[in-house]
Order: structure tokens, then C-alpha cells, then sequence
């Protein structure tokens, strides 16, 4: 069945990113240049901009301008210790602006300072670009996955990226959420289900704790350790060599930046190759001062090395069973997800912890996320075909966070629960605490810990009391939470006038700046574009001068007009050589004097037809000198990306195939 | 959808009856309850219903929600049925070591004796 206009789903991760697609009853993953998932990267050159696969093949050449992990960076502060320890193994530079980090790179000459939000904007716009080509289709709107510890400030950069990327968000949601729905809508399971997902990410682990029956996944309960994943377990690896080369050598490995972080991917291939053979080698060509490593690492002895951090999973699934009041023995069905979830003794471990149950493994682990994000863009969307199950199957998903008011000596006193299912409302009363106070202030915030000051602040307002003896007045708060997590609180002493604000974390991009990069990101597409097309028209000028060039050798060449055009093709050759970066126009304009000169004589006509010789001259006549494009600051679309239109005039179309792509810049703005 | 829960917001949810919400009879089993409240969540949650109607959808759902959070609650059915009372600010202060928590032991002797 065909559609205008598709919704898709988007597994957004740090390192890589995978869409999909319902169609007729079942998911198909779009292929991003040939593969299933596109690398999470961007990268800025000389003459433009980079994203996905591309981006990350060159990152050897230009790793100060290839941007990785900014979805570790989305809604965060500058000064957040995640922050600062993350900048320390980036190649890329970051900054401060506002107390948000911004990412410093070289582009076409100039320096740019990128938020998170735009780095993240552009792969959704990539992701949405390729979706449109597979699908020869528009784009409607995206379900994007998070990952579960995501509070309210990286929830709403992520919108602001799909803002930016003209991307509209029909849900965020969580993304072991998503990979359950997978499962239970893939497997149509009868009678009641207790699924619980474990996602073993590279930084942080994840479980999630849903109920299926009658069609409605419930989730109960979710949980997370923000410091444990695979990088964790790298790092063990490695201090247990740097120790090694210590004992042995005596020298200090921590001194040398260049030789740890060689020293941690060979680490992490190790660990990688551990999760499917007994033992494995480390080799690294002069480490530091010609000194050759050459080690050795069991299976065994890594997993004595992480011992007790493999064992510190099982807390939040303790935790997960204990916030949804089950016990272990009525979870029907173990998933893992993620990456470590490959290695042996974390599947046993959780195997064992059930008393040496099955788990249930994905097919594709890489693409289950994907898949359920796709299944909710086709319910949102409205897409329930009659032949697709989907009809009735419903998400009951919750609240990630505790919601709550400040009240006296900064204590939080959470209103609606941690695992509340969505939408709720919830209302308390409260009451003075100090005599003939006259306004109350209501101060909203989010997280579980029991000072406010460590939670995340959302909006406050206060109200106007009656003065009376403390603890008389009534003071009904109201908190409500819709579909998407939207928040508002509304405040008021019973049978007075309400205060009502909508709460949002307070250092959201403005609306101003939202349209700004919005603009800025139509004139980062036109300047790829243009360099699509000024690429797309040397080659097809080379392309033609080769073909003219095959063309003579076979002919006379005492002919006088096949000499004129041979030498024509070898300067046309030379001045290709010279001038690797001109502008696609100067290239066109050689393409048709050369065209116009070589159509005259296959046709054999005159020597002295005049407009042959004007076009040789044309095509001869020396141009300016040529320079690389200049650089454009962002300010305006750049002069070569008129000359797109040009092209079409031109006796061959070589307009790059942007067609499709360029309808929906249209229809989008 | 900010300007949604304006008019919600007016309704205390203590004239709500929970078992008119959800459809079913006054002595329908924790089963039955539990399923009621899967069929009305499935016809009447945001996602399952067109852009116009997601407002209402949002007010319905969380109507639904509450008389599903009283009627699965053994205690909190109990105290609505016996008193019609459905605040849940009873309910917050659970987590408290107060006199409630001395109540409800109480109650519960109450209850195996009978």
C-alpha cells in the first residue's frame, strides 16, 4: 500500500543510527549508502559538510572537524562532570557558550560554533533524506528513541533537533520501550506477558520492566546505572596493561595520551573478539619509544578483571522487579539489547539469576529499536491498516522521572511518581508554614533525589494566600502530564483563582535561535547541494573530454578541424588538472564549447562555419584565475547554488539526482 | 497542546465514580476491572485516537486512569465504596510513618477476623 507521506522511526544512538519503516504489516529497515545503520557522525571540510558513513570514513584525515557522541552532549551544561570528562578523549574541540557546550569546527575556512542540537539536527535530516529516497515519498513525522535516563532538558534538545531539521516529532520514547514492542507485537503472543529488556549500552545500562496482555503493553517499571557499560569495562582492560607494562618495563603509560587511547581501542577490539573466543591477542607496533606490545587476555581473566561490575547489573533488575511489586519467577520473557549484551557472562549471569532460564534473543539486537520506534510512527501517524495487527495494540508508557514541589528546608516532595503511566493528573494540598504569609511559591521540579537542589528545576510561580495562621490555608497544586511528557502545574488556595504555568527546563534553545539554525541548516543543504552539483559537472566535463579525446585517436589526424579539436581536449585536460575546485558553472561552460565544437564536426560540416570557431574561442578563451570557491559565511545561500538552475539550460542535464529532495525543501518551508 | 487541561482542571476528581468510568458492576472482580480498563484505555488513549480528538482523549485517559488507580487498589476501592471518597492526598501521605500506617494495621486485623 502506497502513501503521500510516511512517518519513520529513528533509533537516534551515540554511535550509530537506525531508521525504519511499517509497510504492509512489517518493518523494513532503510539502508543508509548500502548498510543498516548510519554512523552518528559529522564532518566538516575544506568544501563542505559530511554526514553518516562518509563522515566517519574520513575521520583518520580530519578528526578535529568530525563530530562523534553529541548525542552525550545534548542537554547538558558545560560544567556537568559527564561534560568535562567526555571533552577530555574528544579529537574535536569544545567550548563554552552560555554554560552549554558548543562544538568548535573548520568549515570552508571559516570557524563554526555547532550546538549539540545542530550536529543531532543534521543526521535526523540525513536520516529523513535517505527515508525519502527509499520510499520516493515525503516524510510526515518521526518517532525518535532516547535513551531511558534522558531527563526533561536532553528530552526537549532532542525535539529542538528535529525542530531544526524540519523533522515534526510525533513521540519520543525510551529505547528498550521500543524494542519491547518489537518483541511482543512480532511474536502475537495470547494471555498475559511479563517482558523485561536489558540494554547493555556502551555507558549506561537499562532495564525495562512491561506487562503485555489484551493487546496493551504496559510498561511497570524502568531502571538505570548511568556508569556502567562497555567503556567501563575497556577501562579495566586497560589499567590492567598499564600495570602489566609497568611491572615490566617500568614505564608509565598514563603520561602518554597518544599511546592509552591507542591502547583502549586495541582493548575494546579485544574485548569484542572475547565474547566469542576463549582467549585473545594484543598487538601494538612501537607503543611508546619503539617498544613493540605484545600481550595476551583469556576470557577468564577478563571476566574475573570485571568482575563486580558484571555483577552490579543485577541492581536495577532487582530494582525494576521490586518498583513493579513481581517477583523474578512471573517474568516470562529476559531480552538483551545493546552491544555487551554479546558477551558470555553477562547472558549467563542474568541467565543464572532465573534460575538458568532462556533468554530471549533478538534475531537483530542492532535493529529491534529501529523496528518498535517504526511500529509507534505507524500508530501515531494513524496508519493501522486492517491487515496489520497494530489496530489493537496500545503503549502504556510512564512518567521517567518523579514530579514534585519544593517544600520547606528544600525538600522534594514528589506529586506524581517515578513509573506513573501517561497521561496523569495529580493533585495535593499543601499549606503555610509560617504565619499571615500572603503569596506561596510554587517551585516544580523533577528527579528522585530528596533535596530539590539536586533535582533538575522546572519553572516556579507563586500565588496569593489569605493571611492566616500558618497550616490554615488550603492550597491545592495540580500537576499534569500528557502523552509526550508535557508538563503544567496549576496552583491555587481553594476557591480562588488559579496560577497555571507550563513547566519546561528553563535553557532551551529560544524560538529565535531554533529559527536561526533552522535557516542556517537550509543554507548548510544548499551549499551540499551545490558542491553535489559542482562535483557532478567536472566529472561531467572529464567524462567528455576522455570520450572526445577516444573519439579523434581513431580519426584523421591531418584533418585540420580533428587536430583543433584534440589539442582542445588536451587543454581542456590540463586546465581539469589545474583547477580541481572551480565553480560547476566554469565547468559547464567548457562542457557545452567543447560539445558544440565536437557536434560540428561529427556532422561534417564546413571548416569556416563561424559559429564553430566562436565556440572554440569561447571555450579556449582563459578564464579569471581560477580559485578554490570562496567561502561563504553563513549569511546568504552561496552564488554557486544559483548556478543549479543554469545547469538545466545547459545541453545536458547534470543536475545531481536531487530532484525528490528538493520538492520536499519545498513542500517543508 | 497547553491550553488542554484548562477546562479539565476544574473538575475536582472526587465526583468521579469509578465504576461508571470503567463500565462495570459494583462487585466486578480485580479481573474484570483490569480488563475494562485495557478496553477503555485502548479506545480512549491519545495515540489511538485522530488530532481532533486528542484533547478530549487526554481528559478521558486520565479519568480512566484515576477510577482504574482507586478500583485496583484492594484498600482504596474499599474506602470509596464505604465512604465515596477518592482524594488521593489520603493516599500520598502512605509513604509517611504516620498514625495512617497504624491505622491500616489495625484494619487489616479487621479484616482477617471476618
Amino acid at each position: 500500500m502506497a502513501l503521500d507521506s510516511y512517518a519513520i522511526g529513528i533509533d537516534l544512538g551515540t554511535a550509530n543510527t537506525c531508521v525504519g519503516v511499517y509497510l504492509d504489516g512489517r518493518v523494513e529497515i532503510i539502508p543508509h549508502e548500502g548498510r543498516s545503520s548510519m554512523p552518528s557522525y559529522v564532518a566538516f571540510t575544506e568544501t563542505g559538510r559530511l554526514i553518516g558513513a562518509a563522515a566517519k570514513s574520513q575521520v583518520g584525515i580530519n578528526p578535529k572537524n568530525t563530530v562523534f557522541d553529541a548525542l552525550r552532549l545534548i542537554g547538558r551544561r558545560y560544567s556537568d562532570a559527564e561534560v568535562q570528562a567526555d571533552m577530555k578523549h574528544f579529537p574535536f574541540q569544545v567550548l563554552e557558550k552560555k554554560g552549554k557546550p558548543v562544538i568548535s569546527v573548520e568549515y570552508r575556512g571559516n570557524t563554526r560554533h555547532l550546538t549539540p542540537e545542530e550536529i543531532l539536527s543534521m543526521i535526523l535530516s540525513r536520516a529523513k533524506k535517505d527515508a525519502e529516497i527509499y520510499l520516493g515519498s515525503t516524510i510526515m513525522g518521526a518517532v525518535i528513541t532516547v535513551p531511558s535516563y534522558f531527563n526533561s532538558s536532553q528530552r526537549q534538545a532532542i525535539r529542538d533537533a528535529a525542530l531544526i531539521s524540519e523533522l515534526p516529532v510525533l513521540l519520543l520514547i525510551n529505547g528498550p520501550t521500543a524494542a519491547c514492542s518489537d518483541y511482543v507485537i512480532t511474536r502475537r503472543f495470547e494471555g498475559e506477558r511479563n517482558v523485561l529488556v536489558a540494554d547493555f549500552g556502551a555507558g549506561t545500562f537499562n532495564v525495562v520492566l512491561a506487562s503485555f496482555e489484551e493487546g496493551i503493553l504496559e510498561v511497570k517499571s524502568t531502571a538505570s546505572d548511568l556508569h556502567l557499560g562497555g567503556e567501563d569495562y575497556d577501562n579495566r582492560m586497560v589499567n590492567h596493561f598499564v600495570n602489566e607494562i609497568k611491572r615490566k618495563t617500568k614505564k608509565d603509560l598514563t603520561v602518554n595520551r597518544r599511546a592509552l587511547r591507542r591502547l583502549r581501542t586495541a582493548c575494546e577490539a579485544a574485548k569484542c573478539e572475547l565474547s566469542s573466543r576463549k582467549q585473545t591477542q594484543i598487538e601494538i607496533d612501537s607503543l611508546y619509544d619503539e617498544f613493540d606490545f605484545t600481550s595476551t587476555i583469556t576470557r577468564a581473566w577478563f571476566e574475573e578483571l570485571c568482575q563486580d561490575l558484571f555483577r552490579s547489573h543485577l541492581d536495577p533488575v532487582e530494582r525494576v522487579l521490586r518498583d513493579a511489586k513481581m517477583d523474578k519467577s512471573s517474568v516470562h520473557h529476559v531480552i538483551v539489547i545493546g552491544g555487551s549484551s554479546r558477551i558470555p557472562k553477562l547472558q549467563t549471569l542474568l541467565s543464572y539469576y532465573w534460575g538458568g532460564k532462556e533468554l530471549s534473543k533478538f534475531l537483530n539486537p542492532d535493529e529491534t529499536v529501529a523496528r518498535g520506534a517504526a511500529i509507534h510512527a505507524a500508530i501515531m501517524s494513524g496508519y493501522n491498516s486492517k491487515s496489520s495487527n497494530l489496530d489493537e495494540f496500545l503503549l502504556l508508557d510512564v512518567a521517567p522521572f518523579s514530579l514534585g514541589i519544593e517544600t520547606a528546608a528544600g525538600c522534594m516532595t514528589p506529586i506524581i511518581k517515578r513509573n506513573s503511566t501517561i497521561p496523569i493528573r495529580k493533585s495535593v494540598v499543601v499549606s503555610t508554614y509560617e504565619d499571615n504569609q500572603t503569596s506561596f511559591l510554587v517551585s516544580a521540579f523533577e528527579g528522585e533525589r530528596a533535596l530539590t537542589k539536586y533535582n533538575i528545576p522546572l519553572g516556579e510561580f507563586s500565588i496569593q494566600v489569605s493571611p492566616a495562621p500558618r497550616g490554615v490555608p488550603q492550597i491545592e497544586i495540580t500537576f499534569d502530564c500528557d502523552r509526550h511528557d508535557n508538563k503544567w502545574v496549576t496552583a491555587a488556595e481553594r476557591g480562588t483563582e488559579k496560577g497555571k504555568i507550563y513547566l519546561r527546563y528553563f535553557d532551551r534553545l529560544s524560538p529565535e535561535e531554533i529559527e536561526r539554525m533552522k535557516v542556517e541548516a537550509r543554507i548548510y543543504d544548499a551549499v551540499d547541494k551545490a558542491e553535489a552539483e559542482r562535483v557532478s559537472a567536472r566529472n561531467a566535463l572529464e567524462s567528455h573530454v576522455y570520450s572526445v579525446k577516444r573519439d579523434v585517436s581513431s580519426s584523421d589526424p591531418r584533418n585540420a578541424s580533428i587536430l583543433r579539436v584534440a589539442t582542445l581536449a588536451d587543454i581542456l585536460l590540463r586546465w581539469l588538472d589545474e583547477n580541481q575546485s572551480a565553480q560547476a558553472s566554469e565547468y559547464l561552460l567548457r562542457l557545452t564549447g567543447l560539445r558544440e565544437v565536437a557536434a560540428s564536426i561529427t556532422s561534417e560540416s564546413i571548416d569556416t562555419d563561424t559559429t564553430k570557431v566562436e565556440a572554440v574561442e569561447r571555450v579556449q578563451m582563459p578564464v579569471q584565475p581560477i580559485q578554490a570557491p570562496p567561502s561563504q559565511p553563513l549569511k546568504k545561500p552561496p552564488p554557486s547554488a544559483d548556478t543549479g538552475a543554469d545547469a538545466n539550460s545547459a545541453p545536458i542535464n547534470v543536475t545531481f539526482s536531487a530532484g525528490n529532495w528538493q520538492k520536499t525543501f519545498k513542500d517543508s518551508t | 497542546m497547553p491550553p488542554a487541561s484548562e477546562d479539565i482542571a476544574d473538575e475536582p476528581p472526587s465526583f468521579i465514580n469509578p465504576y461508571e468510568i470503567l463500565g462495570v458492576e459494583k462487585n466486578a472482580t480485580a479481573d474484570e476491572i483490569k480488563s475494562a480498563y485495557r478496553k477503555q484505555a485502548l479506545r480512549n488513549h491519545p495515540d489511538k485516537v485522530s488530532a481532533k480528538d486528542k484533547e478530549g482523549a487526554h481528559e478521558s485517559f486520565q479519568r480512566i486512569a484515576f477510577a482504574y488507580a482507586i478500583l485496583s487498589d484492594e484498600r482504596r476501592r474499599r474506602r470509596y465504596d464505604t465512604t465515596g471518597r477518592t482524594e488521593e492526598s489520603l493516599d500520598l501521605e502512605d509513604d509517611d510513618f504516620n498514625w495512617i500506617d497504624f491505622y491500616r494495621e489495625q484494619w487489616r486485623d479487621v479484616i482477617t477476623e471476618e
